[in-house]
């Protein structure tokens, strides 16, 4: 059961995350797309997201991870599931126009709150407040990428 | 059409995936799912990306090492860190819209700092992105 500082603190975070990726696009956007390939480029994000969160992960190693196989086996999935959709992103902008692609990709939290509903029901309350919320910033997010593409 | 198929699978792919990291992170510390996550995802677009954009790989430049390296940081060590922070804290279906907030905030930085103008359609995707946030902020 989540404490109110839980709330309060992953609210945070989400919106931490949020403002990152905001960030991520105005370079993109700003040229640095233009240095290299976007896959070549992506694999050395990854590369060097993955390097800087294993100098990290050195000061609080998780114990007992051998135990934690199906967990550790999830995550996989979810990295490959990510890793799959940088790569669909990839070949979707290199065969049609970012105004078309971009909002399409923006649509992901649809298939989150789905399958949330379909299989986290113990874990996860979908309210009529989180699926108006949800649909309301895809829009959104939808016409303001749409406003500075065209 | 093609191009359609593939943008709807990486959103479909993207929005699996969270769902996927949700139930790992019931067990698993979100410092130590994050770098699970990023390896897997490194393993398989490194080797696509030598496969078949070999001749790109090898010839980048340090000034796109570097961005991109940048990128990296701001992408993965502290997005996608916060990312599955906020999963775990407040679940993937509350989380996941407010990651999609994003353009917000790259139109507010570009639009402070670059001087980008904003349009009708900017003005009333802000509104929209602003009310969905509350919504989803101020739910039980």
């Amino acid at each position: 059961m989540s404490t109110k500082r839980d709330i309060i603190i992953g609210r945070a975070f989400a919106v931490g995350a949020a403002v990152a990726y905001g960030i991520t696009s105005v370079l993109i956007r700003r040229g640095v797309a233009e240095l290299a390939s976007p896959l070549a480029g992506a694999t050395i994000a990854l590369f060097s997201g993955t390097l800087i969160l294993s100098i990290m992960g050195v000061r609080s190693p998780e114990s007992n991870l051998r135990e934690k196989k199906k967990a550790v086996g999830l995550l996989l999935i979810a990295g490959v599931a990510s890793g799959l959709g940088i790569v669909a992103s990839f070949f979707a902008l290199s065969i049609a126009p970012v105004v078309v692609v971009s909002p399409l990709q923006g649509t992901n939290p649809l298939f989150a709150l789905l399958w949330s509903y379909l299989f986290l029901g113990q874990l996860e309350r979908i309210t009529p407040r989180v699926i108006l919320g949800t649909f309301l910033v895809v829009a959104g997010a939808t016409l303001i990428t749409i406003g500075r593409v065209v | 059409m093609l191009g359609i198929a593939l943008a709807v699978t990486a959103a479909f792919c993207w929005g699996t995936g969270a769902v996927f990291a949700r139930l790992g992170l019931q067990r698993i510390k979100p410092s130590t799912g994050v770098l699970i996550s990023m390896v897997s995802s490194l393993v398989l677009v490194g080797s696509l990306s030598l496969i078949i954009d070999f001749d790109a790989m090898v010839s980048l430049s340090p000034s796109a090492l570097l961005w991109f390296g940048l990128i990296g940081f701001v992408n993965y060590a502290l997005g996608r860190q916060f990312n599955y922070l906020g999963i775990k804290y407040i679940g993937v279906s509350k989380a996941t819209p407010i990651f999609a907030s994003a353009p917000l905030f790259a139109m507010a930085i570009a639009v402070t700092f670059i001087g980008e103008t904003v349009n009708v359609p900017i003005i009333i995707g802000t509104l929209g992105i602003v009310v969905g946030l509350v919504l989803l902020i101020t739910s039980k």
